[in-house]
């Protein structure tokens, strides 16, 4: 298992990065790498707190840089309605305009193919959007996508991908992967800075291998900076979410970042980093913290729940993040409903997630990896009840959890 | 408490459980004793020196506050700072229920007397506690004034009754629009054995007029040694004439109130230029595309670090930091706006600073 023998790889793109493996883990496939980007080190694997609209919801850039985060998210499609592209162009980039220092790295714009779809209609041209703002049309091609990253200036932009849904099935799947390949390559053509923006092409094929492995072949023939895998964390079911993503570690070159787009759970970050995944996504942890839920080492912490009213310790006693040095759970329970606990929490969890993957990472590099994960799953699960996707993604890298 | 200046306004130093704090100075409206939106890292690059902490935001908090034992200012991690106990939030208001007061807490309307409020006090452990009262208004019957002074008085002798040794106790004045109700009100507090005023009342329905009338009717008949409080809403006229009239300790909701509607406060601090707004309506769209920040110079956080033009896009977005922003740079700047003032009054020229500045003002 591995590149395709025989297939000639050619360079018809620049890259803005460099990303050098620096442990594997013996048994599984997670590995320790510096991904060098333009605005900095990201040490991987890494978790990418997401600022949708330009800022993370209830954070500071000051703050973000203090958790020490390398790289976050902006989306581009919402930033294109507000304030704009020319506007953030008009401002030096997206960087400038928030004054973030760190990595960013934007979207295209697909991912509300799939969760607007009642307001889109896809076509061989790009996806024509009705915006749920105001009901104007906006459509949406390859070409603009890439314009608009271009001006937003993040270092690592995304192709747009005909997305969709992990639920669909039938026809439809094969023609979104077919015509991701045909997009990747207006992608590059209408890409104006190689040299200071990484293109990555985004794997689909919904839930089916042999579509997957097609496209596989296609982005890995184009030679990319990088490669994401979309199209999962979804609506399927976690055992079909997995193997999806093996396979694309699977065949994903080596010597090249592999991120997966918006997952996510504690527990799913790091069965993926044992699969082989070095860069993540999502909104669960800030989101999960405006309603007033910790995320601990052994799971969730509801600060809303009662048993937390007197309860004068910290969140974690490990974490050295500014809440849990400062602050109690009975502090965070009598602020949980409102915006400053949700600010606070959402300061915690970024922290958390962060510590995390600092943790994973540096269980690689110490040849500790396997143990690691067998800690952190029967911290999470003490009784042993590991969900059977987690025992199986797992095993099917040697590590056996029971 | 004492005073270096006593023109037209005083200046003054107030040492309070050994820290000493420039007056007249602001003490800023807070959520359960925080700075709105503003968690603590952010709040020590403010330098405040003291913040309000009020009945109604602690009531519910109650036991935890006494399982706690640490008091407000650990539990907010605000440990540098003043803390000074207000019954009346300036943004909310109470009324009496029979021999107590009736409070709107998050947790649903709450009766409280004057022994439950020194007992929350004594779980607050702040280093002011005003007595306690209620709102009523400048319109009400003279009937509804006399039973709220006296209510008042009461409770002030019931809040001394339980007063320990190191307590800092401001007796609270009351008395609607009434000069009658006012002065007896005020010569009875002054009777009693506080360590200064609260001007109660205020920032409700008064006109301009009778709102200095009266703090002048109290200030006639209290003790001038003793440091003066008001909660108001403070806008920066208001905030003057009250300065002149002799008022050192500002509680007010301005910087936040601003902040809330989108507003940054940037009148110049000095030199008044009338081409220079008195406060910038961030939601506008000429800000859209101006890399200025709020106020050029400003040397707080969101001056240093952000432009209107974001600063627009988030409140165009409605996005959680746009708040954060505003009351940063909104608490600094009136901060800053005291800090000049405390240097007008020392050198005698505050009458000539305020002259210079209500003449920009109106004219804008």
């Amino acid at each position: 298992v591995g590149s395709y023998p025989g297939i000639p790889t050619i360079s018809l793109i620049m890259s803005a990065l460099t990303f050098v493996v620096k442990q594997e883990c013996g048994t599984s496939k997670a590995r320790a790498s510096d991904l060098t980007l333009p605005h900095g080190l990201v040490p991987t694997p890494i978790f990418m707190p997401v600022g949708t609209q330009g800022t993370i919801k209830g954070m500071t850039s000051q703050q973000i840089g203090d958790t020490g985060a390398p790289i976050i998210l902006g989306n581009t499609y919402h930033l294109g309605h507000r304030p704009g592209p020319d506007i953030i162009d008009e401002m030096g980039g997206l960087h400038n305009f928030m004054n973030w220092k760190g990595n960013l790295l934007t979207d295209s714009g697909g991912f509300q193919m799939v969760s607007l779809l009642k307001f889109a209609n896809i076509t061989e041209e790009g996806v024509n959007f009705t915006s749920p703002h105001d009901g104007t049309s906006m459509l949406l091609t390859p070409e603009m996508s890439i314009q608009m990253q271009n001006k937003i200036g993040a270092d690592i932009i995304m192709a747009l991908d005909d997305v969709v849904s992990s639920t669909t099935t039938g026809p439809r799947v094969e023609e979104a992967m077919h015509r991701t390949l045909r997009w990747i390559d207006r992608c590059i053509e209408a890409h104006s800075k190689p040299d200071s923006q990484n293109l990555f092409g985004i794997v689909q094929g919904g839930l089916d291998p042999e579509l997957r492995k097609q496209c596989l072949k296609g982005l890995i023939q184009r030679d990319l900076p990088g490669y994401a895998i979309g199209g999962l964390s979804g609506g399927e079911s976690k055992n079909e979410f997995w193997k999806m993503v093996s396979i694309c570690t699977d065949y994903l070159p080596k010597d090249k970042p592999r991120y997966l787009m918006g997952v996510g759970f504690p527990v799913d970050l790091i069965v993926c980093v044992a699969l082989g995944v070095d860069m993540f996504d999502c909104v669960y942890p800030t989101r999960t913290a405006r309603f007033g839920t910790a995320l601990v080492a052994n799971g969730q912490m509801n600060l809303k729940h009662k048993k937390y009213k007197y309860d004068f310790s910290p969140i974690e006693d490990e974490c050295e993040c500014i809440v849990c040095s400062s602050f109690t759970r009975a502090y965070l329970h009598s602020q949980a409903k409102s915006q400053y606990g949700g600010q606070l929490i959402s300061i915690h969890n970024i922290a958390y997630q962060l510590r995390l993957m600092r943790t994973a990472r540096n269980s690689i590099l110490d040849g500790k990896f396997v143990e690691f994960v067998k800690e952190f799953m029967l911290l999470q699960f003490p009784n042993g009840d590991y969900p059977d996707w987690t025992v199986d993604a797992l095993m099917s890298v040697g590590i056996n959890l029971k | 408490f004492e005073l270096n200046a006593e023109c037209q306004g005083r200046r003054g130093v107030l040492m309070l459980n050994g820290v000493a704090i420039q007056t007249p100075c602001l003490v800023p409206y807070t959520e359960e004793g925080h700075l709105p939106s503003l968690t603590p890292d952010i709040v020590d690059q403010l330098k405040l020196e003291m913040l309000q902490v009020s009945l109604q935001d602690m009531w519910p908090n109650l036991q935890m506050m006494e399982k706690y034992g640490n008091g407000i200012k650990k539990l907010n991690n605000l440990e540098n700072h003043l803390y000074m106990f207000i019954s009346r939030d300036p943004l909310t208001y109470y009324e009496s229920n029979k021999n107590n007061v009736s409070i709107n807490t998050k947790g649903g309307i709450r009766t409280v007397s004057s022994k439950d409020y020194m007992q929350l006090a004594r779980s607050i452990q702040p280093d002011i506690i005003t007595s306690i009262s209620y709102d009523i208004s400048w319109v009400s019957s003279n009937k509804r004034k006399r039973a709220c002074v006296e209510n008042t008085l009461k409770w002030l002798d019931e809040c001394l009754e339980l007063k320990q040794v190191d307590d800092i106790i401001f007796g609270t004045i009351v008395g609607g629009s009434g000069e009658m109700d006012r002065y007896y009100s005020a010569t009875q507090t002054s009777q009693r054995n506080v360590d200064g005023f609260m001007f109660g009342g205020f920032g409700l329905d008064e006109e301009e007029e009778e709102k200095y009338r009266i703090v002048n009717k109290i200030i006639e008949n209290i003790d001038a040694s003793k440091p003066r409080a008001i909660t108001d809403q403070g806008d920066p006229v208001c905030v003057m004439e009250l300065v002149s009239h002799g008022i050192d300790i500002f509680n007010l909701t301005y910087p936040h109130t601003m902040s809330c509607l989108g507003i940054a406060i940037v009148f110049p601090l000095n030199n008044f230029d009338t081409q220079q707004p008195i406060k910038l309506d961030l939601h506008s769209k000429e800000y859209q595309l101006d890399q200025r920040p709020l106020v050029e110079n400003c040397e707080c956080y969101t001056c240093k670090t952000h432009t209107r033009a974001y600063i627009h896009h988030l409140i165009n977005t409605h996005e959680i930091l746009r708040r954060i922003l505003l009351e940063i740079h909104n608490h600094h700047h009136y901060n800053q706006f005291f800090k000049v003032m405390q240097a007008k009054l020392l050198e005698n020229t505050f009458e000539s600073y305020k002259e210079d500045f209500i003449s920009y003002y109106t004219e804008n």
